[in-house]
């Protein structure tokens, strides 16, 4: 049970990583502050979650990182989505879609 | 995208320090940035990075997290392991150097063993579908012949109606040789008759040219197939060879045929020339006459064919040519079929067998006494294993560390061994090639380097799994307190270990002594003749060219004469086949009032043609009776020596000197008279105890290829060269087959045997070493933590010898243990050695006696050094220290 959910939670955080990216290369702490925003704060990525999962997606080659220099002028590493990683987020975007859909089928039923 | 992962993942493992120093980097950063954050939302510096840190949650945590994710953490653990256990290797070189050392050794002795077994018994034989090959022999069951050679037209009749068989191939050595007269003198060729199906049935194609056909053996065609080898040396490798004609035995051959190197029928016989065996003279051998059984012979099951449905069929033909033949096949009603390769090696497996069941229990062994250092040192890391623990390591890490030790210390003994089993095999293959039928192909194939790997997989896991789960069950807080909580159990278990070796040395021991003792037998044996200062020298003499047999005998009798007259030889004789290298031509017997055999229950005498002075040259006894002579001529009534053996068949025990038998039944036998007795030779083999053999003069009975016999003053070796010569000057296109001195024939018999006990007399040594071992080290240990014990007790006044004994007896008790199961299991195994002993029981009192007495003798002493030590204990060091 635990790891199912474990699971589902990991997925997700992966889709909201990748759709951040798509707006542009950024590093941890920005693709949390974007995920927050374009949540409308209800989302609020665990920072124990997300390097991990930053660092996974990496070693799946869904996204490549670089150091670079941040707006306030800080060295910062920069995550960039891949070719594969874009990919990958169209195919789980269409998937959380069905999925979503579906759900709100079932509980909207009468 | 796979390359670019390799990459990554390379990086994380070679660049560890960068990539840590970059994760950490990383963290920070974010932290910092939202402590920036907060600070522009109106937060104070301070307060703001405490608040950062907190949102942010465990860093520690989250690296590890991190670890886990981004791949090849098993591989950065296992290095971490592997870097952690050459460390704790290299800090103990006393533990490592003994384990590397026993594991070096078990593995390369099973490596080796092992590529010899494969080599000789389970890689199938270098023909096409070679395990549907059988031989095939004759049988006559009322004589107790199970393997009896074939006539030519029961050859041709045995194929003719054999449906099981595919085929039915036949072949004769007894060509021996076929001079070539070569531009440097002449020189012998290994040559085999055939008949025309052989290359056919063996499926082997020739690597130029045709084989020989069902053809060429109908119409007698003088047609050669040659060797690989000849074709390089006689004809320096060219194609164009084949139509060739060279003369062979006198006679002109045409090359058919060129055979692909390395083939050879029945490894290590060395034959170079295949002809047809129709091209034989009359004269020779008469191959058209059913009771001339000169030939060997081979098949090719059907498909779908067992070999019990072979040999039902074979004798169902046997029978009705019994039958139709009476005169010459009376009784010889069965038939014996073998797989090929199981007749080609022979009673060489039984041997191997148990020198691989031997080195198996070796490699047991070292597993044990490996098991047993680990266990020794898990004990002693106790401590350091708690602290890791209570760090928060969890058990099946810990375990998984101990493993990868034991592992590496497995990988690196595996190598050691497969180095020693490669020198090992080398040494091998040379001196086998020899000793073991296939030796020469000993060697480490994908086969044996597939075994050693496996070898080297399973000994960590028997030697290393125990200690390491052992190692791992350690309570961390008793542990780090200064209890001694695990160490009870994993005494109790050294102890069984212990036992276990000296069970596994006592089987070892017992049959490396049931060998020894077997080979000590065979060496006694008396073979009937005299050895020292003997020299023999073989040869055939060129009947083609001088056909007529007053010319042949004259030249027999030539060199014969010569050789006598030379100053150095004290006396000289010749005889048709040398002991050990043939059982003579088969006699029937029948002695009228005594012994009148119904034909199936004939019994044969062996005959050999001698030399008027052959016993003496050979150091036979006369024991009653003459010797031929001179006298007896070609014209003179047959007249024969006979030996105790054939007395005791024949006559009964009876006085045979002035008795006559006849040569076979019928009206018109031939007649022969016994002049005399001597003494038993075994011609056979120094195992087979002498046949009934009758020896008559060779003018009476005339050979082509003979043995001359030389007993010489002094070394025989020096008279080589005036043999060679005298050959020479009676008639220089006369080749020499072997000159050789008898004591070498009688070391060869001894080889084979000699050989097995040496390899099993190095596996006992090793077996008893490695079990010594085990005693004193677990004594060892014993000892030196039941110091402070001791201590006090000696200083209460127990007496030194006490203390000692005490220690004895401690060691010695899973000793006997072991010594009583060994000797119960070795009880009921010893009959699988039963084929491989002479004059030995599996049984042997004496053997068994002695095993137990020194392996106790041998624990014992492994006993006393430990017992040595503890009492020298000081007191008062022991009970303050620690």
């Amino acid at each position: 049970m635990k790891k199912s959910k474990a699971d589902l939670l990991q997925g997700t955080l992966d889709l909201l990583v990748l759709k951040a990216l798509t707006l542009g290369p950024l590093h941890g702490w920005g693709i949390s502050k974007r995920i927050r925003q374009l949540s409308r704060e209800v989302l609020e990525v665990n920072q124990g979650s997300l390097y991990p999962a930053l660092h996974r997606l990496e070693d799946r080659g869904l996204v490549s990182s670089e150091w670079g220099i941040s707006d306030e002028g800080r060295r910062a590493k920069f995550y960039t989505l891949t070719d594969a990683g874009r990919a990958q987020f169209a195919t789980e975007r269409d998937g959380w879609s069905v999925f979503a859909a579906a759900v709100a089928h079932v509980l909207e039923a009468r | 995208m796979i390359w670019d992962r390799m990459k990554r993942r390379a990086r994380v493992l070679t660049k560890k320090h960068e990539v840590e120093r970059e994760l950490d980097e990383e963290l920070r950063t974010h932290v910092e940035m939202e402590a920036e954050d907060l600070v522009r939302g109106g937060m104070a510096p301070e307060a703001a990075r405490r608040e950062a840190l907190r949102r942010f949650g465990g860093v520690e945590r989250t690296k590890e997290r991190v670890r886990d994710e981004r791949g090849g953490r098993l591989i950065e653990d296992f290095l971490s392991d592997l870097r952690y256990g050459a460390r704790s290797l290299r800090r103990s070189p006393g533990f490592t150097l003994s384990a590397l050392v026993v594991l070096a050794l078990g593995i390369g002795a099973t490596v080796s063993l092992y590529a010899a077994v494969d080599a000789v018994l389970l890689e199938p034989l270098p023909y096409p579908d070679s395990d549907r090959l059988v031989r095939v022999w004759p049988a006559a069951p009322a004589r107790g012949v199970e393997r009896a050679s074939m006539s030519y037209p029961d050859v041709l009749d045995w194929r003719e109606r054999s449906r099981s068989l595919d085929g039915l191939a036949a072949y004769s050595s007894l060509a021996g040789d076929y001079v070539f007269l070569g531009p440097d003198g002449p020189i012998e060729l290994a040559t085999t008759w055939v008949a025309g199906d052989f290359f056919e049935v063996l499926a082997v194609p020739t690597l130029l040219g045709r084989p020989i056909t069902q053809e060429d053996a109908e119409e007698a065609h003088h047609a050669a197939v040659i060797s690989y080898g000849l074709w390089q040396r006689l004809f320096g490798g060219d194609p164009a060879v084949i139509g060739d004609t060279f003369t062979l035995d006198y006679r002109s051959f045409e090359v058919v045929g060129v055979m692909p190197e390395g083939f050879a029928f029945a490894a290590g016989e060395a034959t170079e020339v295949w002809v047809p065996l129709t091209v034989i003279p009359e004269g020779d051998i008469p191959i058209s006459l059913r009771p001339v059984r000169f030939l060997q012979a081979f098949g090719r099951l059907a498909p779908g064919v067992t070999y019990a449905a072979a040999q039902q069929e074979l004798e169902a033909i046997a029978s009705s040519l019994a039958e139709t033949y009476p005169e010459a096949n009376a009784g010889v009603t069965a038939a014996t079929v073998a797989p090929l390769r199981d007749w080609l090696v022979g009673d060489v497996r039984q041997a191997l067998w148990v020198a691989l069941g031997s080195v198996g229990l070796i490699l047991l062994l070292a597993c044990s006494n490996v098991a047993n250092l680990l266990l020794a040192r898990s004990t002693a890391r106790m401590r350091e294993v708690a602290v890791r623990m209570s760090l928060g390591a969890p058990s099946e890490r810990i375990v998984r560390q101990l493993l990868t030790e034991s592992a590496l210390l497995a990988t690196i003994g595996g190598l050691l061994g497969v180095a020693l089993a490669w020198l090992a095999t080398r040494t091998l293959s040379g001196t086998a090639d020899s000793l073991l039928p296939r030796g020469g192909e000993i060697g480490l194939d994908a086969s044996v380097l597939g075994i050693a790997l496996l070898v080297t997989v399973l000994v960590p896991a028997l030697a290393g799994l125990l200690p390491a789960v052992r190692g791992a069950q350690v309570a961390p807080a008793g542990e780090l307190r200064g209890g001694r909580g695990g160490g009870r159990e994993g005494i109790r278990l050294r102890r069984a270990l212990v036992g276990a070796e000296v069970t596994l040395a006592v089987l070892v021991l017992i049959g490396a002594g049931l060998l020894g003792r077997s080979l000590l037998e065979l060496a006694r044996v008396d073979p009937g003749f005299e050895t020292e200062n003997r020299i023999a020298m073989t040869l055939t003499i060129a009947d083609m060219k001088h056909p007529e047999r007053s010319a042949w005998m004259g030249i027999y009798h030539e060199i014969l004469d010569r050789i006598e007259a030379h100053p150095e030889v004290v006396s000289a004789g010749a005889i048709r086949y040398l002991p050990f290298r043939g059982d003579g031509e088969a006699l029937p017997v029948r002695v009228e009032g005594l012994y009148e055999p119904s034909p199936e229950e004939q019994r044969y005498a062996r005959m050999f043609q001698v030399s008027e002075g052959l016993f003496d040259a050979l150091g036979v006894r006369l024991l009653r009776g003459r010797v031929v002579t001179r006298a007896d001529g070609p014209d003179d009534p047959l007249v024969v020596v006979v030996n105790e053996a054939f007395q005791r068949a024949f006559f009964a025990g009876e006085d045979p000197v002035g008795r006559r038998f006849s040569v076979g039944g019928g009206d018109g036998a031939p007649q022969a008279e016994i002049i005399g007795v001597v003494a038993d030779v075994r011609h056979g083999g120094l195992a087979e105890e002498a046949d009934p053999a009758a020896y008559v003069r060779n003018d009476q009975v005339p050979r082509i290829q003979m043995s001359y016999v030389v007993h010489a003053g002094s070394d025989p070796l020096a008279l080589v060269g005036v043999l060679r010569g005298i050959v020479r000057e009676v008639d220089p296109d006369q080749a020499i087959t072997e000159i050789v001195p008898l004591a070498d024939l009688a070391e060869a018999e001894l080889a084979r045997p000699r050989f097995f006990t040496t390899l099993l007399g190095i596996f006992a040594v090793l077996a008893l070493t490695l079990a010594a071992v085990g005693v004193y080290g677990v004594l060892a240990y014993l000892v030196r933590s039941g110091m402070r014990e001791t201590g006090l007790r000696l200083a209460l006044g127990a007496s030194a010898g006490r203390v000692a004994a005490e220690v004895v007896g401690q060691g010695m008790r899973p000793v006997l243990a072991g010594l009583a199961l060994g000797l119960a299991i070795a009880t009921l195994l010893s009959g699988f050695v039963r084929s491989l002993l002479y004059g030995v029981e599996p049984l042997d009192l004496a053997t068994f006696g002695l095993v137990a007495g020194v392996l106790a003798f041998v624990a014992v002493l492994a006993c006393l050094v430990p017992a040595w030590f503890a009492t020298r204990v000081d007191p008062m060091v022991s009970i303050r220290g620690e």
